[in-house]
Formats: C-alpha cells, structure tokens, sequence
C-alpha cells in the first residue's frame, strides 16, 4: 500500500473515531433515571466493602462525588422520576456511610440536601441516628433533632437525638437548650427559622435549594406572623433535657 | 558474598534504568499536587480526602511496581535461563533468589521515599490552602502510614516468588499472582461481613472455614482499617501496629523460603 493511501486510510479512521465517539459520550449522560428499586439494604454494605477492597475512604469520597452528580439531575426533574433521583442519591450516602462512617461530608449532605425532599427525611434522620456512636460531634445529631421536631413531627425521636447530641462534647449546651426549647413547645416557629438560617450560611449556596424552601414555608406559616410571647425562664436547660 | 551485592546492585539498576520505572517515578512526583485538585471539590474532610487519594494512588503505584516490574525482571530470567549466568559464577541457588528479592525491595524505595515526600509537601500545601478543613491531616501520621502501607506489598513479592519457582512461565506465574492478589483484596472485608451473626447465620460452615483457610494463604493486602485512621488523622492503633509489621514481614520471608526450597529441585536444563 502507498505511502499516501496509508495516510488518507489513518485520516478517515481518526474522522470515524471522533464520530463514534462523539455519538458514545452523548449518549454515556444522565439522560435516564436510576432503576425503581435502588433503596439501599444492609447486606449491600458487604458487597460495598469487599468491592472497595483496601481504599474505602477512596470509594466512599467517590459516592459522595455521584451525590453532587445526581442532586444536580434531581433538583431539574420533576414527577415520578424526581423521587428515583433522590432515592439514587440516598443509596450513594448510605454507601459512602458504610464504607467510612466518620466521614463528615456524607453527614453534611445527608442533613442538608437528603433531609430537606419531601419523602426522604425519615431516611436521612434514620442515617444520621444509625450512625452517632461514630460521630466526634454533636452537630449532626442535634440537626437531627431538629429535622425529627420540625419536619417529622416526632417529639420522642427529636428529644432522643438532642439527648445523643447532648453527650458530644462540642454541642452540649447548644443541644441542652434545644431540647429544653422541644420540651416546652414555646417559640418553635422563631427557633426554627433561626436554625434553618444558622445551616444555611454553613452550606455552598448551589445546595441551599431544599433549605430555602423550608424557610420560605415556615415564613408564610400564619403561626410564624403572630407577635412573639415572652419566653418563660428556664432554671437549668440541660436539667429539663436529660430529666 | 560479593556475587550476592553483585547481584543486588544489577537488580537495583535492571529496574531503575527501565522506562516503566522512570514513568513511576514522574507519577510520584506529579499525582500528589494533581490531587489537590479533586479534594478542593468537597465540603468540610478536605484532609481526609486527599489523604484517602494519596494512599489509593500508592496502591496503584506499589501494584504497578509488583506486576510490571518486580514480575517481569524473575519471570524472564527463569524463562530466558539468564540466572545461569549467575548461578555458575558460582552463586547458590537460594543465594540468587535472596539478591534478586532484596535488589527488587531496595528499588521499591526510592519510588517510595519520593512518593511520601511530595505527598507530604502537597499535605503541608493543603493544610495552608484549607486551614480550617484540612485539620485531620498530620504530615507524620501520612508518612507513618504511607510507609506501612508497604508492607503488604513485601509480603505479596515474597508469594510472587514462590509463584515463579513453582510455576512454568511467566503468564502462569502473572495469573496466580493476579489471583492471589484479587483475593487478598477481597478476604479481610468478607471476613468482617462474617462476623455479623446475620451473614454468618447464612453462609454455610464449610465456605466459612474455607474462605479463613484462604486468609492464611494469601496476604492480608487491604490494610483498609489502617488507611482509614491515618485519614481520618489519627495514629494507628499501637498494639496492632507491632503485630501488623511482624505478619506481613514473615510472609514475605516464608515466600522466599518456600521458593528456594522449589528452587532447589527445579530442573533448569
């Protein structure tokens, strides 16, 4: 064959690769949901583990990197679909959780992303409370406590969780008044917004969505627009809670 | 004794002067600034990240090392009939395969060496870039643990060895290694999966006994549990260090044993 066959032959292979490649990564996007059974199970930690083999910390910053991923393809869909994203995204925290549970960013996104979709914050408080032996710090915990008070309208699980909150070093006084506040049942309107405002300035303003949301609901809450009743002393916050 | 140094100083500059070598040794001064990059995507553990990226890719590094070089260089002198020209001037048979073994071992280290420093100078750079995210990194933890991450890969040259004195040639040695290797990946988290009395309670007697009966055989190579606490800035648990060190080190020294032994008998005619 000659020499400048040779070349016109590699030209039109190297057009036909940049084709089929083109076509392949266009198609390779997230254009279909996850499948409808992706929820996360126990025994799935297992295959997790054994997968990940001697970098877990690796493959769990890997899910938390799909979390990003699939937040951003669930937050433009809507309907059905919407909930097998956030479903998919649950299964990527979960799997993060198993493979590292002292990882705080999987606990971030589960208080600040997971918790706030309708539907899924049962999921996310379950995770976070699954896991607070391991947790250094009281801070997701008492989060939530408050997601259990404020979205989930469970008072025992909410006291529960501050009480876990309140044995961390980090947040013990802040955990105490919090569930001296769940207690009593006085100002939660004002407490809860006041919270809600405190997590968003911590969190990358692309992820606020789900948090603005809860804000704007409690703000035109008619409870929210009445005039503010004096609080009631509290003699010893922590002595109510753990009483 | 002098063919032994011999032998070891040959090993040392058979491999260092190959380009696949020289390729690792760009990989280890490169990857640990590039990785600063991905960690900067994450939220609050920016530390833990780039220490969990710093050790994956010395796995990779240390396993490229294994199958791509360490392999090959006794693989081809078994195949080729090269370690006559050794063997007759006149080195014993076990004498040989101890100079190749610590020629393979010292040339392992300045890849290493080279690795942990820019790893540590890409930590220090973290820690300045990301003060208030990057607590957990402590440069003497990475380097403590970097090194001991090692350890399981001496120990997996010392199986490699015996492999190659027992096997026919070089694809069947690079197969059993490849198996042995993906097992001692898979064992210690399936053997962690066992201990739940859930999976236990399903998995019948006879593969639970044969899965412990593999974890002897082959060596514990995921040290996962160790990476993750130096991730996660904290030392290595002290009593488990000692024991850790004393495993995998007699591993590798009953490989080598066991392949001399092979050695000894095998006709190379």
């Amino acid at each position: 064959m000659k020499g400048w066959l040779r070349m016109v032959l590699l030209g039109a292979c190297m057009v036909l690769v940049g084709w089929g490649h083109a076509l392949v990564r266009e198609a390779r996007q997230f254009h279909q949901p996850p499948p409808k059974e992706m929820a996360w199970r126990p025994s799935h930690a297992i295959w997790h583990r054994i997968m990940a083999g001697p970098v877990p910390g690796l493959v769990a910053d890997l899910a938390v990197l799909e979390v990003f991923n699939l937040y951003h393809e669930g937050k433009t869909t809507g309907g059905v679909a919407r909930a097998r994203w956030w479903r998919a995204l649950s299964y990527q925290l979960h799997r993060a959780l198993a493979l590292d549970p002292r990882f705080h960013d999987a606990y971030r996104l589960t208080e600040g992303l997971l918790a706030y979709e309708p539907g899924f914050t049962d999921d996310a408080v379950a995770m976070i409370e699954r896991h607070a032996h391991w947790l250094d710090s009281g801070e997701y915990l008492l989060v939530a406590s408050f997601l259990a008070w404020h979205e989930l309208h469970d008072n025992a699980r909410a006291i529960r969780l501050a009480r876990l909150a309140a044995g961390k070093p980090d947040t013990a006084s802040l955990a105490a008044g919090f569930a001296a506040k769940l207690i009593r049942q006085e100002q939660g309107c004002r407490a809860a917004m006041a919270f809600l405002r405190m997590r968003a300035r911590s969190m990358p303003k692309a992820y606020r969505a789900g948090m603005d949301a809860a804000l704007e609901r409690l703000r035109r809450d008619p409870a929210c627009l009445r005039p503010r009743t004096p609080p009631r002393a509290v003699p010893d916050a922590r002595a109510g809670m753990l009483g | 004794m002098t063919g032994v140094w011999a032998l070891i100083r040959l090993s040392l500059r058979e491999l260092a002067w190959q380009r696949a070598y020289l390729l690792l040794v760009v990989a280890a001064m490169l990857f640990p600034w590039l990785l600063l990059i991905p960690t900067a995507l994450f939220l609050l553990d920016l530390g833990k990240v780039l220490v969990d990226m710093l050790f994956a890719i010395e796995h990779v590094l240390l396993s490229c090392f294994v199958f791509f070089l360490a392999s090959p260089l006794l693989s081809r002198d078994l195949d080729q009939r090269l370690c006559h020209l050794w063997l007759t001037m006149p080195l014993s048979r076990a004498a040989y395969l101890v100079a190749r073994f610590l020629g393979t071992v010292l040339a392992l280290l300045p890849l290493l060496c080279l690795f942990l420093v820019m790893a540590w100078m890409a930590g220090q750079l973290a820690a300045h870039l990301w003060p208030a995210y990057a607590s957990t990194l402590h440069g003497a933890h990475m380097l403590v643990g970097g090194m001991l991450l090692v350890l399981p890969y001496v120990a997996l040259l010392g199986l490699f060895y015996f492999i190659a004195c027992a096997s026919s040639g070089a694809a069947e040695a690079l197969v059993f290694l490849l198996g042995g290797w993906l097992l001692s990946w898979a064992i210690p988290p399936v053997l962690q999966a066992l201990r739940q009395a859930e999976v236990a309670a399903k998995t019948s007697p006879w593969i639970a006994q044969l899965i412990r009966a593999l974890d002897f055989v082959v060596p514990d190579l995921s040290s996962a549990r160790l990476a993750l606490e130096v991730a996660h800035g904290q030392w290595p648990e002290l009593h488990l260090l000692l024991p850790y060190m004393v495993e995998h080190l007699a591993y590798a020294v009953s490989g080598l044993l066991l392949a001399m032994l092979v050695f000894a008998r095998r006709d190379l005619g």
